[in-house]
């Protein structure tokens, strides 16, 4: 808006007007001073996936519970939910006798994003004051320990399995259970209005453990 | 945010507050009124509000503006927080008194009519559907627990089948018993509905009363683990007529006429077989875990199950075409 304006005023001083749109934009953006413009690629990407990392540290150590809602992005999720819908994906072979009854790998996919939505879309239709994609981004970042506890599961089942074991994976599989909840609560719990805290609460917690139900239940 | 803008309204327009209750007794389209009532702005109005046909002028005003506001909202999520709009202690209760027949009250009229959500129903249906997932799993495996031969694999696919049947339950019911009642009550003479102070129930009333009556199903899936014959089907028995005594007792008012006894028969008849359904479709499967190798078994076993499906089946063809 305000470019046009003063395009029209003062056409001859363009590049003034560029240096001036880039330092406003910054700093609305609360940003630091830099230039995407001309800066190696290497830099660019590695930011990015510094402020992924970032995420996911505060995931796994939530003590800051406004850091996972400045910034929404959806690399996080992404990378979680196909990283669990390929471990956890069956084959469906009847022929050699391998069906193992695990979930396609587009079933992981569509519980994990419609269910993210659809607790996001309850918790707004309570009257929850956050926006969509900050809650999507936040419980798909919350997978993470459910993620770890897969990969742990993953080693043990590489071993002949005992009734030993399996209370192990199950213990393993509860924590990151336990840990995925709370974290999304320290971090999504006070979005909504008193007395309607347990009725958001509870689509969360079912999220989680549905998906923790598939990580104890996936065999070889 | 809801209940700050009723205070701003009432604050204003004390006399105002009563037009919605006078719809009260309506159906789905009432609940409607008042609904978006409460999201009206009625600030602008506040200049001329002296004389008696003020009502009478709201009342217009309001039925324009509520359908203006109704298409208008339509696809934004605050159109739909109505439906959403309780707190933890009523959806408690709800869950409470769905479960149990309680004294003299009727349930519909005294917890579901006041607001009917959609809250509780959807999140009981989820929850149902994944408790018989794991559950069902979990029966499966006791069940083939004591054979060291057989390798138990769990079944994912369990949770589509519980979906589909679960959410067709719980909507196309609600659905044919809505369409059934209203027509029905148009062939009953009027005096009749004036002496009654029972209106026909609403589509959204119709669901709130099924969502909740499938909630004690979730307690009873895992208590069907249970590998005891004659347990799983007096727990058939319990919650079948535990809920649909209150689903009666909650209907039976309306349902007065010469199709009663039809009435009564479809709502708990239905309910049975979908108890009956659940608890021999993914928990009792006697045949696996005694004899494995005998193949006869297995497949009379599968009959029955499929027998079972094509006459929930048929019965929902039935009930939707009755």
């Amino acid at each position: 808006m305000y470019d046009d304006v003063t395009y029209t005023v003062d056409p001859q001083h363009i590049e003034g007007e560029m240096t001036i749109g880039t330092k406003q934009k910054s700093t609305t953006l609360g940003e630091p001073e830099f230039n995407t413009l001309d800066e190696p690629i290497r830099d660019t990407i590695l930011r990015d996936v510094r402020a992924v990392g970032k995420k996911f540290f505060h995931v796994l150590y939530p003590k800051e519970k406004k850091s996972l809602l400045k910034e929404w992005d959806l690399w996080g999720p992404l990378i979680l939910c196909t990283f669990m819908a390929m471990i956890l994906q069956g084959s469906t072979d009847a022929a050699d006798n391998s069906n193992d009854g695990g979930p396609e790998f587009a079933e992981v996919f569509v519980i994990v994003w419609i269910g993210s939505m659809v607790v996001t879309l309850n918790s707004k239709l309570l009257g929850g004051n956050i926006s969509f994609f900050q809650s999507v981004c936040v419980l798909g970042y919350c997978l993470l320990p459910t993620a770890i506890a897969l990969i742990l599961c993953r080693i043990i089942l590489i071993v002949q399995q005992t009734t030993l074991l399996f209370i192990l994976r199950f213990i393993i599989t509860m924590i990151g259970f336990l840990w995925a909840t709370y974290a999304s609560m320290a971090f999504l719990g006070d979005s909504q209005p008193t007395g309607r805290k347990a009725l958001a609460v509870y689509p969360i917690f079912l999220f989680y453990f549905v998906i923790s139900w598939l990580v104890i239940s996936h065999t070889t | 945010m809801d209940s700050g803008q009723t205070k701003n309204t009432n604050s204003q327009f004390i006399s105002f507050h009563d037009f919605p209750s006078m719809s009260h007794a309506s159906n789905l389209e009432g609940q409607m009124n008042t609904g978006t009532s409460t999201h009206q702005p009625f600030n602008n109005l506040s200049n001329d509000s002296t004389g008696i046909g003020m009502i009478e002028d709201l009342q217009g005003i309001n039925t324009d503006k509520t359908d203006a506001a109704a298409q208008h909202n339509f696809w934004k999520v605050e159109y739909y927080q109505k439906f959403f709009n309780v707190n933890t202690n009523d959806v408690l209760e709800r869950l409470k008194r769905s479960m149990v027949p309680h004294g003299s009250d009727n349930y519909l009229i005294t917890h579901i009519r006041p607001n009917p959500d959609l809250y509780g129903p959807f999140w009981i249906c989820v929850t149902l559907v994944f408790s018989i997932a794991i559950s069902g799993n979990m029966a499966n495996y006791l069940q083939t627990a004591s054979s060291a031969k057989y390798h138990w694999k769990y079944d994912f696919h369990v949770v589509s089948y519980a979906a589909t049947c679960i959410f067709l339950y719980a909507w196309l019911l609600p659905l044919a018993l809505w369409g059934a009642l209203k027509w029905t009550y148009n062939s009953r003479n009027t005096e009749e509905e004036l002496i009654q102070s029972y209106a026909a129930p609403g589509l959204l009333e119709l669901l709130c009363l099924y969502g909740y009556s499938l909630s004690i199903y979730i307690p009873v899936a895992f208590l069907w683990t249970i590998q005891i014959g004659w347990l799983q089907w007096s727990l058939v028995i319990l919650a079948t007529f535990l809920s649909g005594g209150v689903l009666l007792r909650s209907l039976l008012p309306v349902i007065t006429g010469k199709h009663r006894i039809i009435y009564i028969a479809v709502i708990l008849g239905m309910h049975l077989l979908l108890a009956a359904g659940f608890m021999l479709y993914f928990f009792h499967v006697p045949s696996k875990s005694t004899v494995p190798v005998m193949a006869e078994l297995v497949a009379s076993s599968t009959q029955t199950n499929v027998l079972h499906k094509a006459a929930q089946n048929n019965s929902y063809v039935g009930s939707t075409s009755s």
